[in-house]
């Protein structure tokens, strides 16, 4: 279309400029400036059109994220749904009691782990990474999504034990006892991914599983303490653990600025 | 477009894997040769942003390709050395994941896809899940991911490996057609490939640039030290073992030995012309030697 744009001025504004008679052997100065506003005029118009031609238009991360969920949804929504089923089949017939949520915390945070390291397990991440994505922003879009996941899956787990007769602890406590382990796996978890090579990254799962029992005995080993510290521990856990995984995400967000890969490479 | 590669260096450790490497590319295909270890992944990694440099810098038309980010990786496809792909995918799902990841809005995508599935005769294998793959297939799907974005700046590490020599023939057809107004850079240690469509090739070892030049500027240097000798068969092993032997062809009772040296090996010795393989095993024949022993 430009290219017919640029014809079509061309041959209209010569002929108006030369339509009279030229006689080659006597320049004409008056005719000057306007064959120099014609070549300019042709010069940005071809210019323009090559921009055009060869700007390729790229989605925003917004579209980007849309992509990443058609491709990853179903993995991340059905991983973080199973680890929502067996947390509430367990405290509803088992445990019948909301203490426990910390014990099944865990398994939330193991849920986001494949689609997190899938890339790597599979020896797709340096294509990922040499993307216009590159690797720290498909593991932000990753976590945004496992986040949106987990919000769904806390809410509905919260309503759960709320609800579970046996429960004394009040709604406050309850979102502490849900977020405090899970952030706390979490920041292990993408530690163990950024410091570790994918078959390593997994060493952090003990870690993982062990705090979380620690908390899931308390009720039980230290009733006392548990009592006690029903609002404090848990909510001096819930600052330090917030501000790790902010620290976690904001190293993210400053790769994935930088256009850095997220975990080892070589 | 130039791409600048300045003082380029990258350390493992107290391993250097790239040292100080200086090059000017403007549009061509480019070679890059080299023994293993040599640091020619490293310096692809450093190219496509996937690894940092140690120090140095890469220049993009005077600007530093870190500070570009996104736009900088827009202009770029990579195919790595050791890649792999999500199994349960059909390549063509695979390509629309990738071409997702590379902003490629859907509508183009679909377009995109199924022209370089064809390009790569792959479209008969579209719907078929990765893991049936042959790996000269997963090859050609690596292949067409990286020219998703019709990339300005390709770089292709170890791009043949795996492919039948009809499919290599395509895709050094491929390559050459490509390459116009755009900056190729391939490595691999298949010299017929670099011979056939680089127009510069760097010759790597140490993490430094050795040699740099077109072909026949190169083979230059391997000029007056490539003889071929004729012994009868039962002295063949004894000149194997001594020599940088390049090639070895028995004709009735003798043996005709193409052979790398400085110095006239004997005096029955003639000399001949250079190729490429025989300026790859001048640079590196000693080192391939102590690998296979």
């Amino acid at each position: 279309m430009y290219h017919c744009k640029t014809e079509t001025y061309l041959k209209n504004a010569f002929k108006e400029t030369f339509s009279e008679e030229i006689n080659p052997e006597k320049p004409r100065p008056e005719k000057l400036e306007e064959t120099i506003n014609i070549c300019k005029n042709i010069f940005f118009l071809e210019k323009n059109r090559q921009e055009k031609m060869e700007e390729e238009k790229r989605t925003g991360f917004w579209q980007y994220l849309s992509d990443v969920f058609r491709f990853e949804g179903f993995l991340i929504f059905g991983l973080q749904t199973a680890a929502l089923l067996f947390a509430c089949l367990n405290i509803s017939f088992l445990t019948k009691e909301a203490a426990a949520i910390p014990i099944f915390m865990p398994l939330f945070a193991l849920a986001a782990t494949p689609p997190l390291l899938r890339s790597q397990y599979h020896k797709v991440s340096e294509i990922e990474a040499a993307t216009r994505a590159s690797g720290a922003q498909i593991i932000l879009a990753k976590l945004v999504l496992a986040g949106a996941a987990n919000l769904i899956c806390f809410t509905f787990l919260l309503w759960l034990c709320l609800s579970v007769k046996a429960s004394t602890i009040q709604a406050k406590q309850l979102i502490l006892y849900v977020i405090v382990p899970y952030l706390a796996c979490m920041v292990l978890l993408l530690r163990g991914i950024r410091l570790q090579k994918c078959k390593n990254a997994l060493s952090c799962l003990p870690q993982i599983f062990g705090f979380s029992l620690c908390y899931g005995i308390m009720p039980k080993a230290l009733p006392e303490l548990y009592k006690a510290s029903a609002v404090g521990i848990w909510f001096i856990a819930f600052i330090a653990f917030v501000c790790f995984f902010i620290r976690e995400i904001l190293y993210i967000a400053d790769m994935r600025k930088r256009g850095k890969m997220y975990g080892i490479i070589a | 477009m130039e791409l600048s590669l300045d003082r380029l260096t990258k350390h493992y450790g107290s391993k250097i894997a790239v040292d100080h490497v200086c090059a000017d590319l403007s549009p061509g295909v480019y070679g890059l040769l080299g023994a293993n270890g040599a640091g020619k992944t490293t310096l692809m990694r450093m190219l496509c942003t996937v690894l940092e440099s140690t120090s140095g810098e890469i220049l993009l038309d005077g600007k530093k390709v870190t500070a570009m980010g996104a736009a900088y990786r827009d202009l770029l496809g990579y195919l790595p050395q050791d890649f792999g792909c999500y199994p349960n995918y059909t390549a063509e799902e695979f390509l629309r994941y990738i071409a997702a990841l590379k902003g490629i809005p859907r509508h183009k995508a679909g377009e995109k896809v199924k022209e370089l599935l064809e390009m790569t005769d792959l479209s008969h294998a579209a719907k078929k899940k990765l893991k049936t793959f042959s790996g000269g297939m997963k090859q050609r799907v690596g292949i067409a991911q990286a020219l998703l974005n019709t990339p300005k700046i390709l770089i292709l590490d170890e791009p043949t490996a795996g492919l039948d020599p009809k499919e290599r023939i395509r895709f050094r057809n491929l390559i050459s057609d490509y390459a116009e107004n755009r900056i190729v850079i391939l490595s691999t240690h298949i010299v017929s490939d670099i011979e056939a469509i680089a127009n510069q090739v760097f010759l790597m070892k140490k993490g430094k640039f050795i040699l740099q030049g077109t072909i026949p500027e190169l083979t230059l240097h391997a000029q007056d030290k490539v003889w071929e000798l004729v012994v009868p068969q039962s002295e063949s092993r004894r000149w194997l073992d001594t020599a940088a032997v390049a090639s070895l062809r028995h004709e009735g009772p003798q043996t005709i030995l193409r052979i790398i040296s400085d110095t006239k090996p004997s005096e029955a010795a003639v000399p001949c012309y250079a190729t490429l393989e025989d300026l790859y095993l001048y640079y590196f024949g000693d080192e391939e030697r102590r690998d296979h022993q």
